[in-house]
């Protein structure tokens, strides 16, 4: 990891994308301070405003600054992702872990549901499951991450089944080590690498799937400032006021530019 | 189940003569498989839903009575298995159930939406290969160049672009700014649509004559099939680059330059026919991409296809109609995920197949 990381630091693109990343997550912590006006702030007299000094992104039908509310879902967009990701892949851990070690029925189910998962676009399942659970963004991270872990499960299994087969874990097992102590102590800190370099560089689809539920109406409601619900919010009055739905969009364009960046740097230096 | 799918791979890995043959039966076995499982999975989602498609149906206003006889009538006061049972025996029937939303059986809703959704999704595939791989290759054959850099440039951002928007900003610039092209909608409403065969509108008016409606689906269908497209666009380009890259630095290329073939014959004749199979799994894995974004490019190009009329049974909690939907799409993807499988076995037959 350390000799992984030397290689990292090495190449100054590396530094630009990882600098970017951590720009863009310190101005999402920051939120509401940086925010010049309040991101729920319905002042009406002021609606329809185009981009100006004063509101750099123009306000929207209630009058509200767009700006703020970009800036304002910024946490909310990094926040969902991160949470859907590290859901998705304590799950994909779990089953890939159990599957990979035992094989077998339990091995074959879950690979099955897998199978199953994988053999269609994720967003529509997704979909169906937010739709039954009811719409807001909690049940869309949800539903993405119930979606989301069949590729980390995979890719976990795929490590265990090959380190399976080491001396080192014969060794555990005759001075007695119990499954658990060998799968959670011994075989996970060393798959671990490749499942983060694979979760880094989903933070950008599953912001995208994420937003694109709240677009659909099955994710963030209004007034919630989530990106994907504001751009369809604004989505009304784009023939006549662009700026509503644009900077939201942009907002995600350019996060997701920047952590797939990150992740595609990561692969590179782990060749993946 | 599973174990019978067991019993069926180690039936089919006895000696046979027909490889091919016997891998696209024991592929579309396991296909069939996956459907029933993707039918249970909706099916039991569906069905842990807290909401009453009925009682939104009937309104506030309606009286319990009425929503306990309209619950009946669709068979919803059923135990679970029971309801899944039905609707199975009816699936085989070609049966699917009245839709709640549109109070019209779900087959004929899927006739006559999924047509549009077909023309729009392999519009766009047709565009993501004819567009994807002669970039991919114009790129990688000169690495490092403005070309390559303008590729990478433009599949990075083919990736990171969220639908939605990047149609709402087309439909600004092309409609609104430009005024090229109609902003929504399939066909001109006062022209209206072609006499239905297919139901796919450039076909039918093709079929029966009509250049102007021809035309003017075309326009219609332009913006939102360029705009599905270029993600995709971006995958087959990049994956096209690198595997040609990769490609060039083996042996048999090096061997082939030492004795001096061409340049052009190298690239065209020796190099791509290898350099393109990955490109060939990843069409795959684009259709997939493809059927998730029809979901929100539907929606917002007013496209009467499968994407726009999900949406709606969505909303309206019509879970029937969802649970077909759902069924649908993985239809055509599994099947297409098989097709590209076979033709990756045709174009490449060292490919051993599992």
């Amino acid at each position: 990891m350390t000799l992984f990381l030397r290689k990292f630091i090495r190449k100054p693109g590396n530094w630009i994308a990882l600098t970017l990343a951590a720009v863009l997550v310190v101005m999402a912590l920051a939120g509401s301070r940086l925010a010049p006006h309040d991101p729920l702030g319905v002042e009406l007299s002021l609606k329809f405003k185009p981009p100006s000094a004063q509101f750099w992104m123009g306000t929207d039908n209630l009058g509200r600054d767009v700006a703020s509310r970009v800036i304002a879902g910024a946490i909310l967009a990094l926040k969902s992702a991160a949470v859907i990701l590290v859901s998705a892949s304590l799950l994909g851990v779990v089953i890939g872990l159990v599957s990979g070690f035992y094989g077998g029925l339990v091995d074959e189910i879950f690979m099955r549901l897998s199978d199953i998962l994988i053999a269609f676009p994720g967003l529509v399942l997704a979909l169906a499951i937010a739709a039954a659970l009811g719409p807001n963004l909690t049940n869309a991270m949800i539903a993405i991450s119930l979606v989301w872990w069949p590729a980390y499960a995979r890719l976990v299994r795929g490590q265990v089944l090959s380190m399976k087969q080491r001396d080192f874990i014969l060794a555990l097992r005759s001075l007695g080590a119990s499954d658990t102590r060998i799968m959670f102590a011994h075989i996970l800190p060393n798959v671990i690498t490749p499942l983060i370099v694979q979760v880094t560089s989903d933070l950008g689809p599953a912001l995208i799937t994420t937003s694109s539920l709240s677009f659909i109406g099955m994710g963030a409601q209004p007034p919630t400032p989530e990106w994907g619900s504001m751009v369809s919010q604004g989505r009304k009055y784009i023939l006549d006021y662009w700026w509503i739905s644009t900077f939201p969009g942009a907002a995600i364009l350019v996060t997701v530019l920047v952590f797939n960046a990150v992740g595609e740097r990561l692969r590179q230096t782990f060749q993946m | 189940m599973w174990f019978l799918a067991g019993g069926f791979t180690a039936f089919c890995q006895e000696p046979h003569k027909n490889i091919l043959g016997t891998f696209v039966l024991r592929r579309f076995f396991t296909l069939i498989l996956v459907w029933i499982g993707v039918t249970i999975l909706v099916f039991l989602i569906a069905n842990v839903v807290p909401s009453d498609p009925v009682a939104l149906r009937l309104g506030p206003k309606a009286s319990p009575e009425a929503i306990a006889f309209w619950r009946h009538a669709y068979g919803l006061d059923l135990p679970l298995p029971q309801q899944y049972i039905r609707y199975m025996n009816g699936l085989f029937h070609g049966d699917l159930g009245t839709s709640i939303w549109s109070g019209r059986p779900i087959l004929s809703d899927l006739i006559d939406y999924l047509p549009a959704t077909l023309e729009l999704a392999l519009t766009a595939l047709f565009l993501a290969i004819s567009v994807g791989i002669p970039l991919g290759i114009w790129a990688g054959n000169n690495p490092g160049g403005m070309a390559d850099r303008g590729v990478q440039i433009f599949a990075a951002f083919g990736l990171a672009l969220p639908l939605f928007w990047l149609a709402l900003v087309f439909q600004l610039f092309f409609y609104r700014n430009l005024g090229w092209l109609p902003l929504d909608s399939r066909i001109d409403l006062v022209l209206g649509p072609p006499q239905r065969i297919t139901g796919f509108y450039l076909i039918d008016s093709l079929l029966v004559g009509d250049p102007r409606r021809f035309g003017d689906s075309l326009r219609h269908l332009l913006m939102p099939a360029v705009v599905l497209s270029l993600p995709s666009i971006g995958a087959v380009a990049r994956m096209t680059r690198a595997s040609l890259l990769d490609v060039m630095t083996q042996d048999y290329v090096r061997t082939a330059r030492a004795k001096g073939v061409p340049r052009r014959l190298l690239l065209w004749k020796h190099v791509l026919s290898n350099a393109l199979l990955p490109v060939v799994t990843l069409l795959g894995n684009a259709f997939n991409g493809l059927l998730a974004g029809v979901f929100v490019v539907e929606v917002i190009f007013n496209w009467p296809g499968l994407g726009w009329y999900a949406t709606r049974v969505i909303l309206a909690s019509d879970y029937g109609s969802i649970v077909s939907i759902t069924l649908v799409i993985a239809i055509m993807a599994t099947t297409v995920n098989l097709g590209v499988d076979i033709l990756y076995h045709r174009l490449d037959p060292r490919i051993q197949l599992t």
